[in-house]
C-alpha cells in the first residue's frame, strides 16, 4: 500500500487512459475528439525529444521536423512498401508497426548522429542553422525521390497507430526522458546548458555529451513521425517544413522549456486550442496568436517552467532562467565569462 | 420480469419501426448541414476566400428560393465552414469535426491535393462524398469511391488539346517537346500523343528533355524543325515555357504554338515575349469569358467585388454538384448522395459536367487563344469518349 501511494503513476496513467477508452466507447468523446487526443500525442512526443537538445542541453534546434520526417518516411516506407502490413493478420500488423517505429527512429538517429557530430564540437549556435538546413535537405530530397511518392506525397501507409499505441509511446518518451534527465548523462546535459565552460573544467566531455542528447533526441523524433505517419495515412514533403519545427519550438516555449511536464501540457493544450477555438472562424488563429503572446509576456518561463508533475518526482529546479524572454541575455553572459576565461 | 419484457418489446418494436421508416421511402429533412474545408488562413488564403465567397454565393441562391427544392419540400441547408490551414492534419482535424460534430452529409474541397487524400480517408471510412474543387492529383480519388473532383485532371487536358487541334484547327502533323523527369508533363503528352493519333493524326517529332534544369532545347528542337510540323504542343512548367518558346521562334519554327493549363497565367504573354507567344493557343479548366459562365461572373462579381478565380469557380460548381444530387438522391444520407453523384449531369458555368468511372469529371476544355497579349476565350471543347 505504501508502495503504491509513492508509485501512484503506476495506476494513474493505466487509469487516463481507460478513462479515455470507456468515453470513446460510450461515444462521449466522438472521432474528432479522439482524433486530436492521438495527434496531441504525437505532439507531446515531438516536444519532449526537442525538450532534450533545447531545454535539457541548451543547444537550439530549429529545424526537428527533418528528424520527424525522416522517421515517417522510413517507417512508412517500411510498413508499406517494404512489408505491406495492410495485408498482414492484425498481430502481425501490430509487431510491424512496433518494427516499422523502431526503423523510423534508428533512421532519424542515423541522421541525428551525421549531422551532431561535426557541429556540437562548436560552441556557440552552429546547430541552430545546421539543423534548420537539414530539414530544408531532407524535405528537397524527398521531393524528388519517386520511391516515397516524390512531390506527389506518399498515399495509403496502412492505419496502424492507434490511440492505444501513441498513449504507450507517450508514457515510454515521457519515462525515457525523466530518467535521461535525473541520470549521470542528464546531469552532464544541464551542466552544459547552465554553464558550458564550466562544465568543461570539471571533466564533463561537452561534446560527447552533447551529442549523445542529440541522437536521443533524433530517435524520439523519428518514433513521433512514425506515429504520425501511422495516424494520418499520407505524408507529404511540405507537411514538414520550417513552420512545422516552429510548432514544436512553440509549444516548447510556451509549456516551459526544460520541464518535461511544460512540454506536455504545452503540446497538449496548444495542439487542442485551435479546435477548441473553432466556433471563432476566421478570428481562430488571431486569438491563438494573442493567447501566445499572453503566455510568454506574463509567464516567459512558460506556463509550467521550473516545475514538474508531482508522479515524475523530479527536483531538478533550477531552469527559471532560461526562459524565452532572456534566452539572448543568458548567451550574452556567457560569452562574457568565456571571454574572461580566455583573458585569463 | 412483466416490465422488463414489456420493454423489450417496446423496444423491437420501435427497433422496426425505426428500420422500416428509412427503408420504406426518401425522408426528406427540415435542414441539412453540408461542410466546406477550405485554406482560409496559412500560405494559401487568397483561394480560401475565394471558396468562401463562393459558397456565400450559393448561400445567397438558397436563399432566394426559400431552401433547396428536393421533390417539392423546402429544405433548409447549412454551410460550416472550417478551415485546414493548408496542412493536412488539420484538414482531418476538420473533417472529423465536420461529420461527427456537425452531422454533414457532404463536404466541398479542401483545394490542395494533401488536404484532400488525408482528409478524405475520413469521410471514406465514415460514407460522406467528399468533392474536391482543385486537387489535381491523380491519387485523389483513388481514395476511394466516396471522393470526387470538381476540375479536370491532367490526361484529360492532353484529350482535349488533341481534339482542338486536329478537328477546330484542322491540323494533321504535329510535334511535341516534354520533360520526361515531371510527371504532370510526361503524362499530358501520353495523353496527347495518345489521342492526336487515334484520331488519324500524325506525331512527326516527340521530342523529350530531362528535368527543370535543362536551359538548352537546341537539340530537340532542330528534329521537330527538320519533321517541319503544323503546331508544337509544350506541355512544360512555367519556369520552362518563355525559354522553350523562345527558342522554338528563334530556330525558325513558324508551327502554331499549343499549351496546357499550366500556361494559363496573366503575365504569361509579358513573360515571353508578346510577339512570340500571339496566336497560340492553350487550354484550361475556366474561363470567366466563357458565354455558359456569364451569370455565374455576373452573381459573383456582385457579391465578392472581384472576378472569379478557377478555385472559385471550381468551389461553386462542386457545391452545386452536391445539391443536384441531394435533388435526386433516393435517400437522403451519404451513401444516397454519392451515388446520385455518380450520376450527374449537370450544366455549370464551365460547361456540361458529367462524372468518369473514377468519379474525375468529364467536361469541355476552355480554349484560350493569345491575342494583342492577352488570352482570350476561343471556345470549349468536349472530347469525344
Amino acid at each position: 500500500m505504501n508502495w503504491l501511494r509513492k508509485n501512484s503513476e503506476v495506476i494513474i496513467l493505466p487509469l487516463i487512459y481507460v478513462v479515455i477508452f470507456l468515453l470513446q466507447k460510450n461515444k462521449i468523446l466522438n472521432n474528432y475528439v479522439i482524433q486530436i487526443i492521438m495527434l496531441a500525442g504525437v505532439n507531446i512526443i515531438m516536444t519532449q525529444s526537442l525538450n532534450l537538445v533545447n531545454g535539457m542541453t541548451g543547444q537550439n534546434s530549429i529545424g526537428h521536423a527533418g528528424f520527424m520526417a525522416v522517421g515517417a518516411y522510413v517507417s512508412a516506407l517500411f510498413s508499406k512498401i517494404i512489408f505491406n502490413a495492410a495485408a498482414m493478420p492484425p498481430t502481425m500488423q501490430t509487431i510491424f508497426f512496433l518494427l516499422a517505429t523502431i526503423a523510423g527512429g534508428i533512421g532519424a538517429a542515423i541522421f541525428g548522429f551525421l549531422i551532431g557530430m561535426p557541429t556540437l564540437r562548436l560552441k556557440g549556435d552552429y546547430l541552430a542553422i545546421v539543423t534548420l538546413g537539414f530539414g530544408e535537405v531532407i524535405r528537397s530530397i524527398i521531393r524528388i525521390t519517386p520511391a516515397v511518392g516524390a512531390a506527389r506525397g506518399l498515399t495509403g501507409i496502412p492505419k496502424l497507430a492507434s490511440l492505444f499505441w501513441i498513449f504507450v509511446f507517450v508514457v515510454i518518451t515521457i519515462y525515457i526522458c525523466r530518467n535521461y534527465m535525473d541520470s549521470a548523462y542528464g546531469r552532464g546535459c544541464l551542466a552544459i546548458r547552465d554553464n558550458e565552460v564550466a562544465a568543461d573544467t570539471m571533466g564533463i566531455n561537452t561534446s560527447k555529451y552533447k551529442v549523445q542528447a542529440f541522437v536521443t533526441s533524433a530517435f524520439i523524433a523519428g518514433i513521433a513521425g512514425s506515429m504520425y505517419a501511422h495516424t494520418l495515412r499520407y505524408l507529404h514533403p511540405d507537411v514538414f517544413s520550417y513552420t512545422k519545427s516552429t510548432d514544436f519550438l512553440v509549444y516548447l516555449y510556451a509549456g516551459g522549456v526544460g520541464s518535461i511536464s511544460g512540454s506536455i501540457l504545452g503540446a497538449f493544450i496548444l495542439t487542442a486550442l485551435p479546435e477548441v477555438l473553432r466556433f471563432m472562424n476566421e478570428w481562430r488563429l488571431v486569438i491563438y496568436g494573442g493567447l501566445l503572446v499572453i503566455i510568454i509576456l506574463f509567464r516567459p518561463v512558460g506556463m509550467f517552467g521550473g516545475k514538474e508533475f508531482a508522479f515524475l518526482k523530479l527536483k531538478t529546479g533550477g531552469i527559471q532562467h532560461i526562459g524565452f524572454s532572456n534566452l539572448f541575455q543568458r548567451k550574452t553572459k556567457k560569452t562574457i565569462v568565456a571571454n574572461e576565461e580566455a583573458s585569463r | 420480469m412483466k416490465k422488463f419484457v414489456l420493454l423489450m418489446v417496446v423496444l423491437t418494436l420501435s427497433l422496426v419501426m425505426g428500420i422500416s421508416a428509412v427503408s420504406a421511402e426518401k425522408v426528406i429533412p427540415d435542414e441539412i448541414n453540408l461542410g466546406m474545408i477550405s485554406t482560409i488562413s496559412g500560405a494559401q488564403a487568397i483561394d480560401g476566400q475565394n471558396m468562401t465567397d463562393a459558397i456565400r454565393l450559393v448561400q445567397q441562391e438558397l436563399e432566394a428560393n426559400g431552401g433547396l427544392d428536393v421533390d417539392g419540400k423546402k429544405v433548409k441547408i447549412n454551410w460550416i465552414i472550417e478551415d485546414c490551414e493548408a496542412k493536412p492534419e488539420i484538414a482531418v482535424n476538420a473533417a472529423q469535426k465536420l461529420i461527427e460534430q456537425d452531422g454533414v452529409l457532404a463536404i466541398v474541397g479542401p483545394n490542395n491535393s494533401g488536404d484532400t487524400i488525408a482528409s478524405a480517408e475520413i469521410s471514406q471510412a465514415a460514407k460522406i462524398p467528399q468533392i474536391t474543387n482543385t486537387g489535381t492529383n491523380e491519387a485523389v480519388t483513388k481514395v476511394g469511391d466516396y471522393v470526387f473532383r470538381a476540375c479536370i485532371i491532367d490526361p484529360f487536358q492532353g484529350k482535349v488539346v488533341a481534339q482542338f487541334a486536329y478537328e477546330n484547327l484542322g491540323l494533321r502533323k504535329t510535334a511535341v517537346i516534354y520533360d520526361n523527369a515531371d510527371t504532370y508533363s510526361a503524362g499530358l503528352d501520353k495523353a496527347f500523343v495518345d489521342a492526336f493519333e487515334a484520331l488519324g493524326g500524325e506525331i512527326v517529332a516527340n521530342e523529350a528533355f530531362s528535368g527543370a534544369d535543362v536551359k538548352d532545347f537546341s537539340a530537340q528542337l532542330i528534329n521537330i524543325k527538320n519533321a517541319n510540323p503544323e503546331a508544337v504542343f509544350v506541355p512544360a512548367h512555367i519556369d520552362n515555357i518563355p525559354l522553350i518558346l523562345q527558342q522554338i521562334r528563334g530556330m525558325g519554327i513558324e508551327a502554331t504554338l499549343l499549351g496546357c493549363d499550366s500556361w494559363d497565367y496573366a503575365a504569361m504573354p509579358e513573360l515571353v515575349g508578346l510577339d512570340v507567344i500571339e496566336g497560340a493557343y492553350y487550354v484550361t479548366g475556366f474561363s470567366p469569358d466563357a458565354e455558359t459562365a456569364a451569370d455565374f461572373v455576373k452573381a459573383f462579381t456582385d457579391l465578392a467585388g472581384y472576378r472569379p478565380s478557377f478555385c472559385s469557380a471550381m468551389a461553386y460548381e462542386a457545391a452545386h454538384i452536391v445539391l443536384n444530387a441531394i435533388q435526386n438522391a433516393e435517400t437522403i444520407d451519404g451513401t444516397g448522395i454519392r451515388d446520385a453523384m455518380v450520376k450527374t449531369s449537370l450544366d455549370l458555368p464551365s460547361g456540361h459536367v458529367t462524372f468518369d468511372e473514377f468519379r474525375n469529371p468529364i467536361k469541355s476544355g476552355i480554349i484560350l487563344q493569345v491575342r494583342d497579349g492577352v488570352a482570350q476565350y476561343v471556345g470549349s471543347v468536349s472530347p469525344a469518349e
